[in-house]
């Protein structure tokens, strides 16, 4: 099809070298079709425009990290009922609740609370039912819009979330005296699991507590060796340590991350070469660079690897 | 003699990355050490998409991110093995980016009752270069994914944003090829409508005349 040989030829152009025949078809297309020099051009500068950038790391840490402490998190509270209520008592419940306003949501809460706290939330569907309300919380002033938002399709829609609660009515204030909150438990760092010395480290490091990040990110790869959250730490720990002039350290900690050959590799490599240009061991630079290429080729940081290589290298 | 720009993109988006799909399984399952693992994955793609949707500068692209691994974490039942596990991640982080960028347009009307003028936007060196050229048509792109319908404008984005071709759009998008070929189609000819209606890409698309 013509068609689609002129789209797939503009596809073609942005993942390889083009043969002879294929540039001279290239020109004439772009030569000819207005539209396709635009979607030329603008393919080069979005290609050109998303390599990794230094701190992508650590963020793409960041994304992991939330993303995992999301699922294990639980998805909201369901009312427990420690026992069956008899039919009567339900009637009569909702009976009184139906004389306020609300009524209707009342009813069907007390008729299917028992029925939904049996239900299973797969763990896909707390992910689904975590909202991307974060940020407009954090920001607190963003209005809600009715955008001619994309409703993702069937195929590849996250579900949408459910309400895990029906509606009740506001329950009258309750004058009785109430308890003291309880005090907080108060978690020694050492005796935290990996994954909350994780987030308490990234919390440091966020807040620009650098010395502090750099404890926990250190007492983590002591106590969870093994951990999934041992890799990041490391890699987090070279960034650190490479930005406050430490690229020794640094370099100690890059290799520690790539060592167990997991999907940090990548990063861990150009980390690696980065302490290593601080420390002005540019061939042992270059040689890192070049595994990483020989590694990942089509990796986030090939592109910026190629660019050091052929422009900076000695 | 129009100028092509020569230097090929090496591996803007990877080949088959099937050796994701169990850790993509393991991740459906909750396993939280998976769940990790797939986004430390997936998640430079993640953001190279988030980042050709919503500019490379855009104050928001680490939040768009995590809207979009929390959107491909939830797609994952979906996954039926049809795409690779990464063009799969690809199309939910399109489609969350585009969101977020037209969720942002309507605030942007809502604001200032008028739409965003493409020869407004700041730009430090015009001229016929190709920096400056690349960057005007970039940025009309981006405009239309957030103003164009819905099915033109994610067709639009997987192939000029992702570089995805005619097949691979299909693919991804379990759609049949003819109906890709024409939302294709209407997308560019708005994409050359507007392109012949802005000053600052007349000389681009004027020069074949």
């Amino acid at each position: 099809m013509k068609h689609d040989d002129e789209t797939d030829l503009l596809s073609e152009a942005r993942r390889r070298p083009l043969s002879r025949d294929e540039e001279t078809r290239l020109e004439e297309l772009v030569e000819r079709s207005p539209e396709a020099r635009v979607l030329h051009y603008a393919g080069w500068a979005f290609d050109r425009d998303s390599s990794a950038r230094e701190d992508d790391d650590v963020l793409v840490a960041r994304l992991a990290a939330r993303a995992a402490e999301r699922v294990a998190k639980p998805v909201a509270p369901l009312p427990i009922r420690r026992r069956r209520r008899p039919f009567v008592t339900l009637l009569a419940a909702a009976l009184a609740v139906a004389s306020t306003a609300g009524a209707g949501a009342g009813v069907v809460y007390l008729v299917r609370a028992p029925e939904r706290a049996a239900e299973v939330v797969s763990p896909a569907k707390a992910v689904a039912a975590v909202t991307p309300k974060a940020k407009a919380k954090a920001r607190g002033a963003r209005p809600a819009v009715a955008a001619p938002v994309f409703e993702p399709e069937p195929a590849l829609a996250a579900p949408v979330p459910e309400p895990v609660v029906a509606p009740v009515p506001e329950p009258a204030p309750i004058p009785a005296v109430r308890s003291a909150p309880k005090p907080k438990r108060v978690v020694a760092p050492d005796a935290l699991s990996a994954r909350a010395l994780f987030g308490e480290a990234n919390q440091k490091r966020l807040a620009g507590d650098t010395a502090g990040a750099v404890a926990l990110y250190k007492l983590l790869s002591e106590r969870h060796p093994g951990s999934a959250e041992a890799d990041l730490a490391e890699l987090s720990l070279g960034k650190l340590l490479l930005g406050s002039g430490d690229a020794s350290g640094a370099l100690t900690h890059f290799k520690r991350a790539g060592a167990s050959g997991g999907a940090l590799g990548s990063e861990a490599l150009w980390g690696e070469a980065g302490a290593l240009k601080a420390l002005g061991r540019t061939g042992e630079e270059r040689a890192t660079l070049e595994r990483l290429l020989s590694l990942h080729p089509d990796g986030a940081y090939a592109r910026a690897a190629r660019k050091r290589l052929g422009t900076d290298a000695p | 003699m129009l100028r092509l720009i020569p230097a090929p993109s090496p591996g803007a988006l990877p080949g088959r990355h099937d050796e994701l799909e169990a850790l993509a399984r393991r991740a459906h399952g909750g396993d939280a050490a998976a769940i990790r693992t797939f986004v430390t994955a997936i998640g430079p793609q993640i953001l190279r998409v988030v980042r050709r949707v919503l500019g490379p500068s855009h104050p928001d692209v680490e939040d768009a991110a995590q809207e979009a691994a929390f959107a491909v974490l939830g797609a994952l039942a979906r996954y039926r093995g049809d795409s690779t596990v990464v063009h799969f991640a690809c199309r939910v982080a399109v489609q969350t980016a585009m969101n977020v960028r037209r969720r942002e347009s309507a605030v942007k009307r809502r604001a200032q009752g008028e739409r965003v003028d493409l020869d407004l936007l700041p730009d430090g060196r015009p001229g016929p270069d190709a920096e400056a050229e690349g960057r005007a048509s970039a940025e009309l792109v981006r405009e239309l994914v957030r103003t164009l319908p819905e099915a033109q404008a994610e067709a639009l984005a997987l192939h000029c944003v992702l570089g995805f071709t005619v097949s691979e759009i299909a693919e991804t998008s379990g759609l049949p090829v003819e109906t890709v070929r024409s939302r294709l189609r209407l997308a560019k000819s708005a994409l050359r409508a507007r392109a012949q209606a802005s000053p600052r890409l007349a000389a681009l698309v004027e020069v074949a005349g």
